[in-house]
């Protein structure tokens, strides 16, 4: 079984270098073959703020979740040309292990900090890490993963609608009735029907692309 | 990139967790529609069972659906595959077709092992229509006609692929019109390579030679395989030579006749009769048979060429007859015409058919111009603009002419007829005295011709940098002109110091070959023979000959010379009695052209005595004891056998 997976820069994409995006290797593939700034600084650009999203659901403040990513970007950086890429383990996955790690010892250094100088060992807030396991940071991650996909997918597309009918999906997906947008937007509750279906169908198709291109 | 610039928190607090449902949504989407992988990952029969297209003696052809393709192809299986032997060759042939990759041979998909073990092998599957079943079709009045240029397209293709498996060693043997696949869409494939023969591995390759037996789907007293009408006659007697690349060419001939004629070159009904005639090369002209079409000449002389019952005078490579369809289809004159210079000029008139009838249409308005109003300057001068772009239109198609006739000259000089590249190559001066390749030809030609005052008249017209090679040309020249004139030859002597200065380059070969042609005493032309076989035997130190003329008898004894491997251009010399006893000759094969009566080859290196047989004036061999057998066995030498 072969699958040519591919990547697309799609952000700053114009639609004819979509066209070409069959012929090109993932991301992954690219960090790991080239190991160079230019791939690096794409790499950074699509995973950062998934790193960041992580450790904020992990109760890292803002700041902490800011140096976290570094870390973990570091140890991506020199880890991954030696990476073997497994297919079927996602990459997602042991990103996602590291990342976990770092955050561990990020608050075992803070509690050693904390130690030596308030020997304030007892405080929980310290050690939240501690209530959650491994397996809970996967599942936290992969939702999250979703979700960013979802998002970054969304936007990709958005120039392909109006804003109007990216309104109205938005509406939708929160809970709206057709009938609820028709009434208020004064639209018929067809035309809602079908801008939900070309939007839905475009966003799939992207979500899929994305979680194989980055996944 | 400006979404860089964001800051990841701020993508964390707009991130909407209500989009979260379509990542599922796409997941589940991805699972379900793969029905192309389904099918392939479900399929276990490959092949199921088809539809019988076509059946020879051994083979038998279904159309079958490729179930991983998904596309129909055409299924070879044996007949009787329970004959090991037959098995191996079957896959064989699949191999070796297999391995001839080109867009007019048809493509092997797929070799195996049904489940009951039996071999197949899968090809593509034509639409359209044999080569034979569209000539037949010409027939029918009711059905559109091919015109000979579209035929001559399906022709120059068939070729291309004869062409490129002669390229890698193999030969089809059993080129005829149903074996010529023609698509809807004009693509042409050679089919059926069952007789098909490798005569020489240019690669290292697992295949050996064919045991064509197998293959057949004619078979005529269990000998003779092919189809009459196609078949060269050494593939009905192989006595009559191996069968090589011109045994193509000439069915390739046959497909050609075939196409003007609409019937093989030889018909009856009697099968031994059109044997017989194919031995006998009872071909009748194109142009006599089929009086309906109009022939054109050129292509019926390329067809008897082809069709040549001796091999040597047929075309030595199908890249040449190919050449020559392509001329015509270009509107030149073929090779195989020889053609004159009437010939070339029609052609040439054809070809600018434009520019002939404008100047035709100049001159009828010339002439009326002048009759009717000659006094009106005006008009007059109108006229004499005519006339230079007459003038004009005439250099243009002399320059174009005088090409042409440079080319043909060439052509004259590479087969060592220098008569006719002296006629081609004056002409190609009258039509455009300002050629200067032609006057540097004409050089040339001279020079071989012995003719050294002509010869440096022409050079003399060259320009004098280096834009044209002749200085080699130009001391020996000047030093022969002086010894005598030009419609005389060298004495041997001088010829050979002449000789002496070309060792390196064909200009011997040339001067040589001329010489042999038209030398006046073969006394004197022995001479330069014993230079050359010196020149091209450096091992031979002293060359021992003897060389005596008796009447009609012409001796020459070569015997004691070890180091004498080959005597390859003394083939043309009219030896009647030749004894190479003791030298190291191999190949008997360079002397059958001589008019022997006697020959002693004993103690030579000589491999196969084949060639002999075909000398009919051989009366004596002179051979050692122990080969004698050789010769015997066979029976087809009747004369005398004298063992040593």
């Amino acid at each position: 079984m072969q699958f040519s997976i591919v990547l697309a820069t799609f952000m700053s994409m114009s639609d004819s270098d979509q066209e070409n995006y069959h012929t090109r290797e993932t991301l992954l593939e690219k960090i790991k073959n080239q190991h160079d700034d230019k791939s690096w600084e794409e790499f950074v650009f699509y995973y950062k703020h998934f790193i960041y999203i992580i450790c904020r659901r992990m109760n890292l403040t803002h700041h902490d979740a800011e140096e976290v990513v570094q870390k973990v970007l570091i140890k991506v950086w020199n880890t991954l040309p030696g990476f073997e890429y497994d297919k079927r383990r996602r990459f997602r996955g042991w990103l996602c292990q590291v990342t976990g790690n770092c955050v561990r010892d990020f608050y075992r250094y803070q509690k050693r900090q904390a130690n030596k100088i308030e020997n304030a060992s007892n405080d929980e807030s310290y050690n939240p890490i501690d209530k959650v396991s491994m397996p809970d940071i996967s599942e936290i991650a992969e939702k999250e993963w979703e979700t960013y996909i979802a998002n970054m997918a969304l936007n990709n597309i958005r120039s392909k609608f109006s804003d109007k009918v990216v309104e109205i999906f938005l509406k939708l997906s929160k809970g709206s009735t057709p009938k609820d947008i028709s009434a208020e937007m004064d639209i018929p509750t067809n035309t809602v029907s079908v801008y939900k279906k070309r939007i839905t169908a475009k966003l799939c198709e992207e979500i899929r692309r994305l979680n194989i291109e980055l996944g | 990139m400006s979404t860089k610039e964001k800051e990841s928190s701020k993508i964390f607090d707009t991130m909407d967790s209500s989009l979260h449902q379509y990542f599922s949504m796409a997941s589940e989407k991805i699972d379900a529609p793969q029905p192309i992988f389904d099918e392939i990952a479900a399929n276990e029969i490959r092949y199921k069972q088809g539809v019988l297209i076509n059946q020879g003696g051994v083979k038998k052809i279904h159309q079958i659906e490729d179930a991983l393709t998904g596309r129909p192809v055409a299924m070879a299986n044996l007949k009787d595959p329970e004959d090991p032997k037959k098995v191996e060759h079957f896959l064989r042939e699949a191999r070796l077709t297999a391995t001839l990759e080109h867009p007019n041979i048809i493509p092997v998909y797929d070799i195996g092992l049904n489940d009951d073990g039996d071999p197949f092998f899968t090809m593509k599957l034509i639409s359209g229509k044999s080569l034979s079943q569209i000539l037949r079709d010409q027939s029918d009045k009711n059905l559109p006609r091919l015109s000979i240029q579209s035929l001559m397209d399906i022709f120059i293709k068939i070729c291309d692929a004869v062409s490129y498996s002669h390229s890698k060693g193999i030969l089809h043997l059993d080129l005829k019109p149903s074996n010529i696949q023609v698509g809807e869409y004009g693509e042409v494939l050679v089919c059926d390579w069952g007789l098909a023969k490798v005569i020489d591995t240019p690669d290292e390759t697992i295949y050996g030679e064919l045991d064509p037996c197998l293959y057949n789907d004619i078979t005529l007293d269990g000998v003779i395989k092919g189809t009459p009408g196609f078949m060269a006659p050494e593939q009905i007697d192989s006595t009559l030579g191996d069968k090589t690349k011109r045994t193509d060419i000439y069915a390739l001939g046959g497909i050609l006749y075939t196409m003007l004629t609409l019937q093989p070159p030889v018909k009856n009904r009697d099968i031994q009769k059109m044997l017989d005639d194919t031995i006998n090369g009872k071909i009748s002209l194109p142009s006599s048979v089929n009086t309906l079409r109009n022939i054109p000449l050129s292509l019926e002389a390329v067809a008897m060429k082809a069709l040549q019952t001796d091999p040597v005078k047929r075309y030595h490579k199908v890249i040449t007859l190919r050449k020559d369809i392509h001329k015509w289809l270009g509107g030149f004159a073929t090779s195989a015409e020889n053609a004159g210079f009437t010939k070339a000029a029609y052609l040439l008139f054809q070809r600018h058919k434009v520019v002939a009838f404008l100047i035709l249409f100049i001159m009828i308005s010339l002439i009326i111009s002048f009759g009717v109003i000659t006094q009106k300057e005006k008009v007059a001068s109108e006229a004499l603009k005519l006339y230079e772009e007459e003038k004009r239109q005439t250099e243009i198609i002399g320059q174009e002419l005088s090409e042409r006739m440079v080319f043909l000259a060439k052509q004259a000089i590479d087969s060592n007829e220098m008569d006719e590249a002296l006629e081609y190559i004056n002409r190609a001066i009258e039509s455009n005295p300002k050629n200067s390749v032609a006057h540097f030809i004409k050089g040339r030609v001279h020079f071989f011709r012995q003719e050294f005052n002509s010869s440096l008249k022409s050079f003399s017209k060259l320009p004098k940098d280096n834009s044209y090679n002749f200085q080699k040309f130009l001391s020996p020249a000047k030093k022969y002109a002086a010894l005598k004139p030009d419609d005389q030859l060298l004495k041997s002597n001088d010829f050979i110091e002449l000789l002496k200065n070309f060792k390196t380059n064909n200009v011997m070969s040339k001067l040589y070959r001329y010489e042999g042609k038209k030398h006046t005493s073969l006394q004197e032309h022995m001479k330069t023979c014993a230079f050359i076989l010196k020149h091209y035997n450096p091992n031979v130190k002293k060359l021992r000959y003897k060389f005596s003329i008796d009447g009609e008898k012409v001796h020459l004894d070569l015997s004691d010379n070890p180091n004498l491997t080959g005597i390859r251009i003394l083939r043309n010399l009219p030896v009647t009695h030749l004894n190479i006893s003791n030298t190291g000759v191999w190949l008997a094969k360079v002397i059958d052209n001589m008019p022997l009566v006697e020959i002693n080859v004993v103690n030579t290196k000589i491999k196969d005595f084949k060639p002999l047989y075909r000398v009919k004036s051989l009366r004596t061999i002179y051979v050692d004891k122990e080969r004698a057998l050789e010769i015997k066995t066979p029976n087809f030498f009747k004369g005398k056998i004298i063992e040593l």
